[in-house]
């Protein structure tokens, strides 16, 4: 595969199926530095991993596995998650971020997701996004009976901090 | 509030408008940097090989030259060039190994330790080629300086050195190696815990 065509592929998936890596991004980044950090290293992977794309899985499940794994390596780095690295505002940014779809709600759930452990996180995310148990299985390397496990705790967690929530009148 | 709710919630967020991408901005950054990442460990690798041969020939033909053989040249050139052989095998293995993982997270988590295992044991090489180099740079020193300040100079900046990449090989490859290893037994311990035990 030549690069040019590499790069095609790569500006296409990314053209259609940006909002996974968004999705991944803001659940593993905790502020725009971050975020920004984490996409760049999640593009990097997802074109290198073109070339190896066998058509075995769907383009949507390929990119989320890839961007899943990304960040939770990336997380492991010990140099993430330091505010203040360098000031915002003497950057070149590929992200600009969007405030004006900001939706209380989605706000609270991201800040739950977030809270997860960071392999519980991946799997709630491939959850909120339609994933069976058997793909999430595949993505993630476990047993689709142990996903399974994790996911009910996961939906009964996000439950209770709701209902956490709501008594707390927020 | 039902996850059933939360899902409705989740689906209807306009994730692509989460950010806009600037594509110039990315070209530049990721694509360029990629290329770059992706050559930089196979071009640490031949620099060390080729600096480890060129370093061992040139005190080879300097002995072979003078014909004189000190026992401590003769010792510093073998492992100079034992050094490059280890690394250019790790090489070949590494190139073997590098598409060998599953295509699962458990897989790439595998396939990131085996990357931080091998960036370990590439430092640990450095660090033995640095002591190498010292030693015998603390021989000729101690045999040819006149004035002894001198040689507790270059043994101070030596030691400098090596703690200096003591460090790095701490902070930045143990550090990272030992933060994979825990999610991967974290997500092992998931694969195998017994599942009928967790609904309690």
């Amino acid at each position: 595969m030549t690069e040019q065509a590499q790069t095609d592929i790569f500006n296409d998936w990314l053209a259609n199926h940006k909002a996974i890596l968004f999705k991944v991004v803001r659940a593993y980044g905790f502020n725009l530095e971050d975020q920004e950090d984490l996409f760049q290293e999640i593009a990097v992977q997802v074109w290198r991993s073109v070339s190896k794309f066998r058509n075995d899985c769907a383009v949507t499940t390929w990119m989320y596995r890839i961007a899943l794994n990304t960040a939770l390596k990336w997380s492991s780095k010990e140099s993430k998650h330091q505010v203040g690295r360098e000031d915002l505002d003497h950057r070149a940014h590929v992200l600009i971020e969007q405030k004006e779809f900001a939706d209380e709600r989605l706000e609270w759930l991201y800040e739950q997701i977030a809270r997860l452990d960071k392999i519980d996180r991946s799997l709630c995310l491939l959850l909120l996004d339609g994933f069976s148990y058997k793909e999430m299985s595949m993505i993630a390397g476990i047993s689709e009976n142990y996903v399974g496990v994790r996911i009910n705790r996961i939906k009964k967690h996000l439950s209770n901090q709701s209902e956490k929530m709501i008594k707390n009148g927020i | 509030m039902e996850f059933k709710e939360m899902k409705k919630i989740w689906d209807a967020q306009k994730g692509e408008a989460l950010y806009a991408i600037d594509q110039n901005a990315l070209h530049d950054k990721v694509i360029v940097s990629k290329t770059k990442s992706a050559r930089k460990a196979s071009k640490l690798e031949l620099t060390l090989i080729s600096s480890l041969l060129i370093a061992s020939g040139m005190v080879w033909w300097a002995m072979i030259r003078k014909s004189s053989f000190e026992l401590v040249q003769v010792i510093f050139a073998s492992l100079l060039l034992l050094v490059a052989i280890a690394i250019f095998i790790s090489r070949r293995k590494r190139m073997t190994w590098q598409n060998s993982f599953e295509n699962n997270m458990l897989g790439d988590l595998e396939q990131g330790l085996a990357n931080a295992t091998y960036q370990v044991n590439l430092s640990k090489a450095a660090a033995f080629l640095y002591l190498t180099v010292t030693g015998f740079a603390v021989v000729s020193v101690f045999k040819e300086a006149e004035d002894w300040w001198k040689s507790v100079l270059v043994l101070l900046l030596l030691g400098f050195g090596y703690i200096a990449s003591r460090w790095e090989h701490r902070k930045f490859y143990v550090g990272q190696k030992k933060n994979l290893t825990e999610m991967k037994e974290q997500l092992l311990r998931m694969a195998n815990e017994d599942v009928e035990n967790l609904y309690d």
